[in-house]
């Protein structure tokens, strides 16, 4: 089968933010309207990538026609084609968001080209298929959201600087793990890496490496130290980038890695390791964000605690692989979008977001308030969310395999998760003074909230489509 | 940062700069099978400016720039992604190199898509070290 039938659309996918980015450094006065247009025109590439997923199976892109040893391959399967729609469907909410978020010219100067950037970054980890590649887009995603987060002002530099260091250091043991496999097999390809990967010590301790490397960006309970000042200090649409997209994008390399290239090293010991941590990063997460006295603070909390169920279900690839993983992946994706972008609008309203006095905001905002609670539904796994689906994979391939702890820390952390987002929405329902308002929140601001909050929802419904793609096309 | 007082400075950079300018040129050039290349030709240009700051101040220099060291980023980005489009359009693989001879009486011409990459990315390395030099001045 000639793999490289119509490559154009998967290339596109990371030239057109790329390009709508470097076009916004150029004109920054007309950084708003390349936004939306650049994120509408990186839904229809990623549309037009499926389509070739669907008519040509997966692809295989020589960059500069150099093959695998030398070149950088791109490549398109089930996994990668999910993470690009979870990307966008997410991602335009946000950019529309965005055009009404930030206030200042300055902001929005700087805003624009850095997030298409980011987006452009992100859809080369999915396709790249290259170590050092991987090692350069992680490299990128970090920089780029470091300097995000620090457009919140001089009160989140601090945070910015410590999610530099904390990234810094697991990129670093991402790089050296590239050197050691490059050193032992001469190649950095990762198919081709695959064929030739053997059980060796030193394949281990790259192993070891760059599982470290990529637990700490994904913050993975207790490496998440940097992820709540970070995520909490952040201007709203970049928290939601943070949360729902860039942790999960590591989380996605590191379920690639392990999968694929490090396969005959991934015992079951490494596997309930990590369940373990996720465990604790529930426990953890779940019982912070229940003492958070700040709003934002509470949903980067429940972010640590829900990827601690990314660290429970990685404990069932071997049973059930790709899809509980990316069910959760796309489903906390939308519900913590969501999230961010309506805290956000109690933020931009009341001025600050502290809980005791939040919820005047929260009655001036119902729409918002909705979109927190259908967030809400879907992090606790109600029917018929999208969450529940997720939730609903994971038990069943724990049950099918007799894992009962783990499904039992499952059924148990909904019931946390419950508690700490009913501690928000029962702020909606209190008797009390009508809000002065300090920011204005614009309906679109309000709406796309609302639209992510209603995809978490809707997604519940997509389980058919989901698991079609991953069996038809697995990598 | 204040401008060099040293009339040997000003004038030597009068003369010095013209000739960086051309030979970062003739790098980017040179690049493609030689040492050399768009990277190294910026990094000449942008000592280039670093130098007239130096000579004549930073205001002088953003002058000469006539636009904002930003537009030179954005701009190369732009430039250097182009150079791969040429390949999509006729069905290669994106940034696959095209050539394109032609011959001024004996001599043969050798143009391609890869160096509209190099002078993108001779642009943006310029644009980079002409920002960072312009911040560094502002922060003394």
């Amino acid at each position: 089968m000639d793999l490289s039938l119509h490559p154009h659309w998967t290339v596109w996918c990371i030239v057109v933010p790329l390009l709508a980015g470097g076009l916004a450094v150029l004109v920054p006065r007309w950084g708003k309207t390349i936004g939306l247009i650049g994120a509408v025109l990186t839904l229809i590439v990623v549309g037009g990538a499926t389509l070739q997923l669907l008519s040509h199976g997966p692809q295989r892109i020589e960059i500069g026609s150099w093959g695998a040893p030398l070149g950088i391959q791109l490549q398109l399967d089930g996994p990668a084609l999910m993470m690009l729609w979870t990307t966008a469907l997410v991602s335009l909410p946000i950019t529309v968001y965005a055009r009404d978020y930030f206030q200042t010219p300055q902001q929005q100067i700087r805003f624009w080209p850095l997030w298409l950037l980011l987006w452009s970054t992100m859809n080369m980890l999915y396709l790249s298929a290259d170590l050092f590649n991987l090692y350069i887009t992680l490299e990128l995603l970090s920089f780029v959201s470091v300097v995000l987060v620090a457009l919140a002002g001089p009160n989140a530099v601090r945070a910015a600087i410590r999610y530099l260091l904390m990234n810094l250091l697991g990129s670093l043991g991402f790089l050296l793990a590239v050197a050691l496999m490059y050193g032992a097999y001469g190649m950095l390809d990762i198919n081709m890496l695959a064929e030739q990967v053997e059980a060796t010590p030193l394949t281990g301790l790259a192993l070891a490496l760059m599982s470290i490397g990529l637990l700490v960006k994904s913050a993975l309970f207790p490496l998440h130290v940097w992820l709540p000042p970070a995520h909490a200090g952040a201007p709203a649409p970049v928290s939601a980038v943070l949360s729902a997209l860039v942790v999960k994008a590591s989380f996605y390399l590191l379920l690639l890695l392990w999968l694929t290239l490090y396969s005959p090293l991934v015992t079951r010991e490494l596997t309930t390791l990590v369940g373990l941590l996720g465990i604790g990063a529930i426990l953890w997460g779940s019982l912070q964000a229940l003492r958070a006295s700040r709003l934002k603070q509470l949903v980067a909390y429940s972010t640590v605690a829900q990827l601690g169920y990314i660290g429970l279900a990685i404990t069932l690839i071997d049973v059930a692989a790709w899809q509980p993983v990316l069910t959760f992946i796309i489903a906390h994706a939308c519900a913590k979008g969501a999230m961010f972008l309506a805290a956000g609008n109690f933020q931009r309203a009341a001025g600050h977001d502290r809980m005791a006095l939040i919820s005047a905001a929260l009655r001036a905002l119902p729409v918002s308030v909705f979109a927190f609670a259908l967030a809400g539904i879907s992090l606790i796994g109600l029917p018929p969310s999208g969450g529940f689906l997720a939730k609903w994979l994971l038990l069943s391939a724990a049950l099918d395999s007799g894992r009962w702890l783990i499904a039992l820390a499952l059924v148990g952390s909904g019931l946390l998760t419950a508690l700490y987002v009913f501690r928000v929405l029962e702020r909606a329902v209190r008797p009390g003074a009508a809000l002065k308002p300090v920011g204005r929140v614009s309906p679109l601001m309000e709406w796309s909230a609302l639209g992510l909050g209603l995809l978490a929802i809707l997604l519940g419904f997509a389980g058919m489509w989901i698991t079609q793609i991953l069996a038809e096309w697995p990598v | 940062m204040i401008i060099s007082l040293s009339l040997v400075l000003r004038t030597a950079t009068r003369l010095i700069m013209p000739l960086l300018l051309i030979f970062s040129v003739y790098m980017l050039l040179r690049g493609h099978d030689k040492p050399g290349g768009g990277f190294i030709a910026g990094l000449m240009a942008g000592t280039a400016f670093a130098l007239y700051a130096v000579a004549y101040g930073t205001e002088a220099m953003a002058r000469l720039l006539r636009f904002e060291p930003h537009a030179f980023i954005g701009g190369g980005l732009l430039i250097a992604l182009l150079g791969g489009v040429p390949a999509l359009l006729l069905g290669e693989a994106f940034l696959t190199g095209l050539w394109w001879t032609f011959y001024i009486g004996d001599i043969a011409v050798k143009l391609s898509t890869v160096l509209i990459f190099d002078i993108g990315v001779y642009i943006v390395v310029l644009g980079v070290s002409s920002t960072i030099v312009l911040m560094l001045a502002e922060e003394t």
